[in-house]
């Protein structure tokens, strides 16, 4: 069975689905390790991010096992096809879609630079004061705490706040709670540790500073630096297992 | 009672419940009609579209009655002070109009660029079958408001990212609810709906080009035409 060519633009959705009907086609059989993730993008003429996507999600589904550097291998146990009938092979609906990590991050980009903007333009001194507290809490927070995702949750949750329009709260909130999606949480897993964690403490921090000083426009640079360096880190190479 | 100023910046709702106060006080009496907009936006020190959200709210809820320019007039105090607690989804209070389409403003333009980029053949026909319904639609059908929706949520469809339809999802909740509605329904008529069409065609032409410049300056106009609409002075009766 050759791999077939993706004909849509996007969707790594397409891509773990044919990679999931490989497997149950006995093209890659349990243990056996999957061509490389370059290799794949590239016999699948789509980018290496789709291609990370699509593995991540066969990996939270349990079709395969990723072993950081070391290579992704089909689970010794895949799924049966039927118990994942409401995952794979179902097509995301217009009004459920199933939402990647990258396009996520392309929408926040879109979305956060204006609103840490007018946060710098209206935060009021109360809610200065609350972004200490959440900074400061995201400093004595260790990279192993789980509370890190919360802090960092009620840090953008409270620059959409400061800018003072409930549209953009719930715009907000509506993309953050995909952030919370299994899918996300398991690609940040791979690529989180100590250092990432120091960095985006570091580009928070950043964030804060502009508002502080009342700088729409360092605000919103720095906004976009955040988010285009946590999807630069969700496209570097696989961390050593 | 004078009337107090409002500190934090924003917020219709707070407006309407002052003056609810207000007219549970005896302020002012059924029949009376309430200070002109802009003096009460100068007294509050609030903007002038915070205070027409507010009146709007309080239309809504049953204690004016807005008679166009010829002012807003106390109603008799709802029977059980229907104090309509303020809608909210997941905690978040329900957006105001002008909140809503500032919001849009930010993300819809961007959504038409990519859309300019991205649209399947299929997409281009479904935008173009929701400007015909919409062609074919008169100002007073409720329908417009599903065509509408098809318009804008098959652009965020065509934008690629699933991420904006739902941001887009979103955005459109409150556009239905009730005081976004009653704002519109005072400012819609034949003429304005004409005006609409061409601003959504507008957008299609640029789409069908694959002018993602064009397409977002298309969609930035319609939204600041839709909030000029809702600023503009009351029509008469």
């Amino acid at each position: 069975m050759p791999i077939e060519i993706i004909e849509t633009r996007r969707l790594y959705r397409q891509i773990a689905d044919q990679i999931a009907n490989l497997i149950t086609a006995g093209e890659y059989t349990p243990g056996m390790r999957l061509p490389a993730e370059r290799m794949l993008a590239e016999q699948l003429k789509v980018s290496r991010p789709s291609v990370r996507e699509a593995l991540i999600a066969l990996e939270v589904e349990g079709w395969v096992d990723i072993r950081g550097g070391t290579g992704i291998f089909v689970s010794e146990t895949p799924p049966i096809a039927a118990l994942h009938a409401s995952s794979p092979g179902v097509a995301p609906s217009k009004d459920f879609p199933a939402v990647g990590p990258i396009e996520l991050l392309d929408a926040r980009d879109m979305v956060e630079p204006e609103v840490a903007a007018l946060a710098a333009r209206h935060a009021s001194d109360e809610t200065i004061v609350a972004f200490s507290r959440i900074m400061g809490d995201m400093v004595c927070c260790s990279s192993t705490d789980p509370r890190h995702m919360e802090y960092d949750h009620q840090f953008h949750s409270a620059l959409a706040a400061a800018t003072g329009n409930a549209a953009l709260v719930q715009v907000m909130e509506t993309l953050w709670a995909m952030r919370l999606a299994p899918l996300y949480v398991q690609l940040q897993n791979h690529f989180h540790n100590e250092s990432i964690w120091q960095q985006a403490i570091l580009e928070h921090r950043e964030i804060f500073e502009a508002v502080k000083s009342r700088d729409p426009k360092s605000a919103r640079t720095a906004m976009h630096r955040h988010i285009q360096n946590a999807r630069k880190r969700y496209v570097s190479n696989w961390q050593e297992a | 009672m004078p009337i107090e100023s409002i500190d934090n910046r924003r917020l219709y709702r707070q407006i309407a419940d002052q003056i609810i106060r207000l007219l549970e006080a005896g302020e002012y009496k059924p029949g009376e009609r309430l200070p002109a907009e802009r003096l009460l936006a100068e007294r509050l020190t609030v903007s002038r579209p915070t205070v027409r959200e507010a009146l709007i709210a309080l239309e809504v809820e049953g204690w004016v009655e807005i008679r166009g320019g010829s002012g807003v007039f106390v109603l008799n105090r709802p029977e059980a002070p229907t104090f309509a607690p303020t809608p909210t989804t997941n905690g978040i209070p329900t957006p105001g109009p002008f909140e809503v389409l500032f919001a849009r403003d930010l993300i819809e333009p961007d959504i038409a660029a990519l859309a300019a980029k991205h649209v399947t053949p299929e997409q281009l026909a479904n935008l173009s079958q929701a400007l015909g319904l919409m062609v074919c639609c008169s100002a007073g059908d409720i329908k417009r408001i599903e065509y509408d929706r098809e318009f804008h949520f098959t652009l965020a469809e065509a934008s690629g990212n699933s991420a904006l339809q739902l941001a887009m999802q979103a955005l459109w909740t409150p556009r239905v609810q009730p005081v976004y509605r009653c704002l519109e329904d005072h400012f819609h008529n034949e003429q304005v709906w004409q005006r609409a069409i061409i601003e959504h065609r507008e957008i299609l032409e640029a789409i069908k080009q694959g002018d993602a410049k064009a397409a977002r300056q298309a969609m930035h106009r319609h939204m600041k035409a839709v909030r000029t609409r809702f600023s503009s002075n009351w029509s008469k009766d």
